[in-house]
This record gives C-alpha cells, sequence and structure tokens, in this order.
C-alpha cells in the first residue's frame, strides 16, 4: 500500500507553493482550496494507474516487485494469460524425467526476428530427432504464450507443466490511498496537478512546469514515461 | 488413447483434449470449467509403434 491521499495532497501544497513565493511552506494559499476537496481525488488515481502501467511495464525495476502478484499455472500452447500488465516476470517449466528434469527457467528460442524465433519455437515443437537437449522456450506475444512442452515430451520428459508469473495492476476509484510504492509519491502529486491545471486549456504554462516535475521524478525512479 | 479420455498424470487426473508430436504427446486438462491447467505428457506407445 502507497502512500494515503491526504499526504498527497499535503506534497501537492508544497509544489504549489514552490511556485508562488509569496507563500510559506507548508501553507495552503487562500486560493488553493480546491486541494482539500475530494473532487481532486480521481486524478490522484489516474495518475497513480499511469505510474503504476510505467512501472510494470519497465521489466528488471525493483517497484514491479509490487504488482508481481499474478500467477498462472499449467499453461498450455498458444495459451492466453489473464489480466496482466507488461511483460511477463518468468516461465517456469515443472519438468518430469528427461534431460531438463525439475523447474526450469525457459528462455527465448534462438532467432533475431520475431518470425524467426517462432520457426524455431515450432521446430522445437516438432523435435524429429527426439534431441534431449532442446532446452524450456517460449515466447511472449502479448497476452499469449508460445512454449515448447511438446518438444521436451518428445526429448524425453514424461510430464511438463508451464507456469507464469506476471504483474497484475486493477484502477479503484474509490481508492484512498496510492497502490504505487512512496518514493512515487511526490511523481503522482506532480502528476495529477499537470492534469488538473491543463483542464480546458488553462493555465498551460503551470500544467507544463508540474508536467516536468512529474516527468524529472519518474526519470530519477527509472520508470519509463 | 484417444481424445477425451480420462486419464492420470503427476498433477491429478484430467481428460485428453489433444495428441501433439506425432501421437507421443498427450495435452491434458485438468481441473474445473473456467479454472483448468494443461500439462503435456509422454502418451504410452501404441502396439503397432512398440513392435516395429
Amino acid at each position: 500500500m502507497g502512500a494515503p491521499f491526504t499526504t498527497l495532497s499535503a506534497i501537492c501544497i508544497e509544489i504549489v507553493n514552490g511556485s508562488d513565493p509569496s507563500v510559506g511552506l507548508g501553507v495552503l494559499s487562500s486560493n488553493q482550496e480546491w486541494l482539500k476537496a475530494l473532487e481532486f481525488y480521481p486524478l490522484f488515481v489516474l495518475t497513480d494507474a499511469t505510474v503504476a502501467r510505467m512501472i510494470c511495464n519497465t521489466k528488471g525495476l525493483g517497484a514491479r516487485k509490487t504488482f508481481l502478484t499474478g500467477t498462472q499455472a499449467g499453461i498450455a500452447n498458444a495459451g492466453q494469460l489473464s489480466v496482466m500488465v507488461g511483460p511477463v516476470e518468468v516461465i517456469q517449466f515443472v519438468i518430469t524425467g528427461g534431460r531438463w528434469v525439475g523447474t526450469q527457467r525457459a528462455g527465448s528460442p534462438r532467432g533475431t526476428t520475431p518470425d524467426e524465433i517462432l520457426r524455431e519455437l515450432s521446430l522445437e515443437n516438432r523435435n524429429v530427432t527426439a534431441n534431449p537437449e532442446i532446452a524450456p522456450h517460449f515466447v511472449q506475444d502479448g497476452q499469449t504464450v508460445f512454449h515448447n512442452a511438446a518438444g521436451l515430451i518428445l526429448g524425453g520428459a514424461s510430464a511438463v507443466s508451464v507456469n507464469a508469473t506476471f504483474c497484475v495492476f486493477t484502477i479503484n476509484f474509490s481508492a484512498t490511498s496510492c497502490q504505487c510504492p512512496d518514493e512515487y509519491s511526490r511523481a503522482i502529486a506532480a502528476g495529477a496537478l499537470a492534469q488538473y491545471f491543463s483542464k480546458d486549456g488553462a493555465k498551460v504554462q503551470a500544467a507544463a512546469y508540474f508536467n516536468s516535475i512529474f516527468q524529472a521524478e519518474l526519470a530519477a525512479l527509472g520508470a519509463q514515461g | 488413447m484417444n481424445i477425451g479420455d480420462e486419464i492420470d498424470t503427476s498433477d491429478g487426473k484430467g481428460i485428453l483434449k489433444a495428441i501433439e508430436g506425432g501421437g507421443k504427446v498427450g495435452v491434458v486438462e485438468i481441473g474445473a470449467e473456467g479454472e483448468t491447467r494443461t500439462v503435456y505428457i509422454r502418451l504410452p506407445e501404441t502396439k503397432a509403434e512398440a513392435e516395429s
């Protein structure tokens, strides 16, 4: 669970006052009462969702762990994963018998283009020479996963099950706190301000200023904007 | 062994949904409708293959 929206409102006050030298830090100026209004919360929800998707789409980012709650066991070749965001974290083969017995992390087949890789996977699944050295491989194409479990059976395994771990994110408009980790709070606050100020094309310069804070925060935290 | 047969796997009992790999690989669906998982198993050789 990330920062509550009350904390984000306080961060917004600091950011807004930072661009207004006449108002002291931590003091809400008279024309910023809107920040107290609950109607601002949906912007936190939307910006939190945007940042969460950026995190989920950036494989290798530590914050992805927050959203790595999706698992699916027993995936068929060309089967579809449940609702997930971003690239799959890991595909594991649970193999009984044969050269690759045990739980194995699957890699990508050889090839440089998507067509070559999928063709290689098809050849591995045919495995006409019953080659036991063919390793567990998979290809993710959107929500669909292709794998070579059949090829491993032909290579000597007696049973193969394919499992996946991936990121899941569900937007919640009744939320009162962020789903992103705490370190993204300033980014989310600035992003929400940018959306608010750019409403109806008014205060475009202010919106651009808040958006620049939003982008700089995301870049510093490693999420791809 | 035919499609639709019930098969015992290391993951539990399931239904043989498809046969691949020239008749050597069975695709078995285990679990209730909507929550099924798929296991790939080696099918026993047919009598004709064993004798060839």
